[in-house]
């Protein structure tokens, strides 16, 4: 927690007062090697998990938490990483930083259970996080049955067939709900129905009674056919907006968004990310010198006169 | 419309005449096999509008308005004309009249337009016999939930106006 907290909060303004609270804590992990510090600021920024590695005293409460947040925040905190780091180098370092890490995370696994536990983690992540990041956590429930349709699809209707009819025939079977006849737009015709409806039932079995019955059967003397209709359910809607589409500045929030997602999203972001941060010095660096030249000049010219 | 209409008996192409009269023979040969069987299949809603001497004006079935006398027969699709016009002796007595004439419109509707169009089938004269007497209602290209506007002129009138028999 300590020592990716700190450096996270360098990196980006993500930090958290808990991070804050937690610096004091940090001071003698980081003493113990730099390269560590990284690597667990790389493996995660906002949970202990990080540090683990490095700090003993704080593993056993923030070990579960590393566990958990581990897989997500090991691509952000590579971001952070990264951003401190130059960046012809990021490839290179992410490797040797891998390696160090494992190393400290070997020293520290004989220590506390809760270390080792990260240590299987952590190191697989960052060397093949893109693969194996999904793996950890499958979180894939269990299919829920398909639910029995109560909505049936009747086609081939003959234009002398209104709602009540419908509704009259196929009440037969079961409590209808609703009848849906759809019929062409007003301007087309008034009158004609598109040769097809819908019928809700109460009950998913007299729906498949009316189907068994009615399908092949004929009204008005026409041959109709009775499909069953999924009602569509309203799926939550997956949260891929927040990743891609905010047109923001810099990279720092898109390493944000990284974390809750999975696998897609580390292959795309790196390549930004080690782009954006030249860009950011660059400009710096030009800004910074202009003001102090004027300001000697200024001085120069007023001792001048 | 969502049915497709065949039409082809009546527009033959002049090249293709000869393949079309045997395929013509032939549609004709499969239409008369497949004899409905009015045991097991349901019958349909045929919605028929009469009027004196002259069709019913076509805007008569605007938007879905009907012209107000109206018979409704349930049938088959195998259903002759002549059959449809027993029918229609049977409900209105002063048409048994020998040489009546009964002129056929198919009244179907257009999908774009308000107003249906009116297709001619033919004719027949009671207690004679014509060639439009056995066509049926699957022949003509009728789709379950058209019109048939029938012209009934007395015998007095002899050969119906516009309608030119094929010979």
């Amino acid at each position: 927690m300590v020592l990716s907290r700190s450096r996270s909060r360098s990196a980006s303004s993500s930090a958290s007062e808990k991070e804050r609270k937690s610096r004091d804590k940090e001071k003698k992990p980081r003493k113990k090697s730099s390269s560590s510090d990284s690597s667990s600021s790389r493996s995660s920024s906002r949970s202990s998990s990080g540090s683990s590695g490095s700090s003993d005293s704080s593993s056993s409460s923030s070990s579960s938490s590393r566990s958990s947040s581990s897989s997500t925040s090991s691509s952000s905190s590579r971001s952070r990483s990264r951003d401190k780091e130059n960046k012809p180098k990021e490839k290179e370092k992410d490797k040797d930083k891998k390696d160090d890490t494992r190393s400290a995370f070997k020293t520290s696994a004989e220590k506390s259970r809760s270390q080792s536990h990260e240590k299987k983690q952590k190191p697989k992540k960052p060397s093949k996080s893109r693969s194996r990041s999904g793996s950890p956590r499958p979180r894939r429930k269990p299919r829920s049955p398909t639910p029995r349709p109560t909505r049936i699809h009747v086609g081939r209707l003959t234009r002398n067939v209104n709602r009540d009819h419908l509704h009259e025939i196929f009440s037969f079977y079961g409590t209808v709900k609703s009848v849906d006849l759809p019929m062409y737009d007003m301007r087309v015709s008034a009158i004609l129905n598109r040769g097809y409806g819908y019928i809700d039932f109460e009950k998913p079995e007299d729906a498949e009674n009316a189907m068994k019955h009615m399908d092949g059967g004929q009204i008005d003397g026409q041959e109709i056919t009775a499909a069953p209709v999924l009602i569509p359910r309203q799926i939550p809607p997956r949260r891929r907006s927040p990743l891609p589409m905010p047109i923001r500045r810099g990279p720092p929030p898109r390493w944000r968004s990284p974390p809750r997602y999975a696998m897609m999203r580390r292959r795309s972001p790196p390549p930004m990310r080690r782009r954006s941060p030249p860009r950011r010095r660059s400009p710096r660096s030009r800004s910074r010198t202009p003001p102090r030249r004027r300001r000697y000049s200024r001085s120069s010219s007023s001792s001048s006169r | 419309m969502w049915a497709y209409r065949s039409f082809g008996p009546y527009k033959p192409n002049k090249e293709k005449m000869a393949s079309m009269i045997e395929s013509k023979v032939e549609e004709r040969k499969d239409n008369n096999e497949k004899a409905v069987d009015r045991e097991k299949t349901c019958p349909l809603l045929l919605r028929v509008f009469c009027s004196n001497g002259r069709h019913n004006n076509i805007t008569d079935y605007r938007r879905g308005n009907t012209p107000p006398n109206e018979l409704q027969i349930y049938t088959w699709m195998d259903a002759t004309l002549k059959e449809i016009g027993g029918l229609i002796l049977e409900v209105n007595p002063d048409t048994r009249r020998r040489g009546t004439v009964f002129e056929f419109q198919l009244i179907y509707p257009e999908l774009t337009k308000p107003i249906p169009r009116a297709k001619d089938l033919g004719s027949i004269v009671i207690g004679q016999k014509g060639f439009d007497d056995n066509k049926t209602l699957a022949q003509i290209g009728f789709i379950i939930g058209d019109f048939l506007d029938i012209a009934i002129s007395s015998p007095g009138r002899g050969i119906p106006q516009r309608r030119m028999r094929p010979y």
